[in-house]
């Protein structure tokens, strides 16, 4: 069964230049136990995508015109926000934000912190009896995650500031404050973008590691390839708010279809050939090009690619893209 | 923890400081203890025409005022008249003006235009006119004149706390918050007031010192504390038909002024420097 459905979804923002049309008729789905990589540009709708499945779309100026958001099958759009605060974010749903150390409110202890989310976990679990034991319990918790972050001495952490760890430190803290109330869905939104390449690898090892054993599901959001291949089952591509391509990862660097993908492809730093970007830029969101949004960069544009939206079409096994003129061997 | 001695011990390095914190806080044991240090206190309120207007002497130090009373005693029973005023209007100013800017900088809708045009309005008025024809639409008391400072004082506060609230809850905590699924109340309550509090605290302090200058003018006007409480503004007024010749009457009330509102604005210089680094204008 698929943990999280997001059905063609549209996100619009209205500026003062018009009307940003970020999201454009976007589906994902997420199985049980599942890693996702959303891949693309700067500015395609990652991000927006990550805040409307949690709910936290800034609104005005956002806003939710079309689709559905089924969560274990509910429709998260139609919850209040009482709601999604008791048991959608945060619980079922957790993130791990981008800067680990804006993440943290300036002014109080790591330990603090952590204690916010655990008071919101108790309550929910058992307000009755127990919450002595329920504490300590608590306690042995936040202790084993920390280890199983490899961070050693929790109990030094906890009565540190932010500003006091590396930024490592910080970001293994996030994921483990992500993982403390043992959600089904893991949102990670560009976790490695801030840290150092090595400090990076060890994050990736530890989050993957951590997901393969608690089996939750994940959502990695990056503009990074080589991250996305190392951690996803499946990678997603966006472009300008549109979803091009989705495939399994093995799938996806063996026979890239869709021709973003290969020029994306294209574009990764490699020692045997030289690098080549993609001409032009991101077409603006105000008023966007009617039908595919890459069409005013792609070689094998047509016609009719500017005219109607290709629709999403399976090429090989759950091998989605949407394009009329796919590279496919035949 | 080690946050909080660097800003201790640097603010230990401020004397000027250091000096207006020590003031206040003999300020605070003076009006506590004013029945025991005052020499006389019986005689604050007790009429003795027989020894008005007395040149300083040993009995009396500060001299006596036209209705023969211990100019020294009514000056140490006005630190009371004086710390009741500036605590009670500044803290209903900051119970009216904190929330309001919390409010009106999170959410952006009709309800923050509405509060911010409010607090423009009040803005818009020279506050010290608006607190005199509060003072005197209401009647002359100490207690109208302490509503007039609060009910002038609070914009100040809102627009204080409406910039620095926009200014945090763009910060990637307050979306991490956000997206944890703490509600709004909870967001504002403890996230986003421990980061504005220190303009807060610093513009409460040189408030202080402000509303005891404004609370002591209303008093001279005639339009704030009415005679015989001992208060210092009040006493500056009855001072004047006797001036220069009963030099005493008026000098020494006045210095108590003086001395107040200075030492408040230096701590408040001192802590603006610990506390609001970016606000810094000592060249340090």
């Amino acid at each position: 069964m698929n943990l999280l459905e997001v059905i063609n979804l549209s996100v619009h923002f209205n500026t003062y230049q018009g009307k940003v049309e970020a999201i454009d008729e976007a589906s994902l789905t997420i199985k049980k136990g599942e890693v996702l990589g959303l891949v693309g540009e700067s500015g395609c709708g990652k991000t927006t995508m990550a805040r409307a499945i949690l709910g936290v779309v800034p609104s005005p100026p956002g806003k939710i015109s079309k689709g559905e958001i089924l969560f274990q099958g509910k429709n998260t759009l139609l919850m209040d926000e009482k709601e999604l605060n008791l048991s959608i974010r945060g619980k079922a749903i957790t993130l791990i934000p981008q800067d680990p150390l804006g993440s943290f409110n300036p002014l109080f202890m790591i330990g603090t912190q952590i204690k916010d989310i655990s008071i919101r976990k108790l309550k929910g679990q058992s307000e009755t009896k127990g919450a002595e034991n329920d504490k300590e319990k608590w306690k042995q918790k936040v202790f084993e995650m920390l280890n199983r972050v490899q961070l050693p001495s929790p109990e030094a952490f906890l009565r540190k500031y932010p500003h006091e760890l590396s930024g490592g430190q910080r970001q293994r803290i996030m994921i483990a404050m992500a993982l403390l109330t043992d959600p089904l869905l893991v949102i990670a939104d560009e976790p490695t973008t801030f840290l150092d390449v090595t400090v990076q690898a060890q994050i990736l090892q530890i989050l993957k590691h951590l997901v393969r054993q608690e089996q939750v599901s994940v959502l990695y959001i990056t503009h990074n390839l080589a991250v996305a291949s190392k951690i996803s089952d499946r990678i997603m591509v966006m472009y300008a708010g549109q979803v091009m391509e989705s495939a399994p990862t093995d799938s996806f660097f063996a026979n890239p279809a869709h021709p973003y993908t290969k020029k994306l492809l294209e574009c990764l730093p490699s020692h045997s050939r030289e690098i080549k970007g993609i001409p032009g830029s991101v077409p603006s969101l105000i008023n966007p090009p009617q039908g595919c949004r890459f069409v005013s960069r792609c070689d094998r544009a047509q016609a009719q690619c500017s005219q109607m939206r290709p629709a999403q079409v399976e090429i090989a096994k759950d091998h989605w893209i949407c394009c009329y003129h796919p590279y496919i061997k035949s | 923890m080690t946050t909080y001695k660097i800003i201790f011990r640097e603010f230990l390095n401020d004397r000027l400081a250091v000096a207006g914190l020590g003031i206040i806080v003999a300020l605070l044991l003076t009006a506590v203890f004013a029945s025991y240090l005052a020499p006389d206190p019986s005689a604050i309120f007790d009429i003795n025409p027989a020894q008005k207007l007395m040149a300083p002497t040993r009995e009396h130090p500060f001299g006596t005022d036209h209705m023969g009373r211990d100019i020294l005693s009514r000056i140490i029973f006005g630190t009371r008249v004086t710390i009741v005023i500036a605590v009670i209007a500044v803290g209903s100013a900051l119970i009216i003006g904190v929330p309001i800017g919390l409010i009106a900088g999170y959410y952006e809708n009709w309800l923050s235009g509405f509060l911010l045009r409010v607090s423009d309005i009040f803005l818009s008025f020279p506050q010290f006119i608006l607190a005199m024809a509060l003072a005197v639409a209401l009647g002359p008391s100490i207690e109208n004149a302490i509503l007039a400072l609060s009910i002038t004082y609070w914009p100040w506060f809102s627009r204080i706390v409406y910039a620095e609230t926009l200014f945090v809850k763009h910060s990637i905590f307050v979306e991490a918050t956000e997206a944890l699924g703490a509600n709004k109340f909870r967001i504002l309550a403890f996230h986003i007031l421990p980061n504005v509090l220190s303009p807060i605290i610093v513009r409460a302090t040189i408030g202080m010192g402000y509303t005891i200058l404004t609370a002591a003018t209303l008093g001279f006007l005639g339009v704030g504390a009415q005679p015989p409480t001992p208060e210092w503004g009040l006493a500056i007024s009855e001072a004047r038909e006797y001036l220069p010749g009963a030099w005493w009457f008026a000098t020494f009330p006045g210095t108590a002024i003086f001395v107040v509102v200075m030492a408040f604005n230096m701590f408040g210089d001192g802590l603006r420097d610990v506390l609001d680094p970016r606000l810094r204008i000592s060249g340090k």
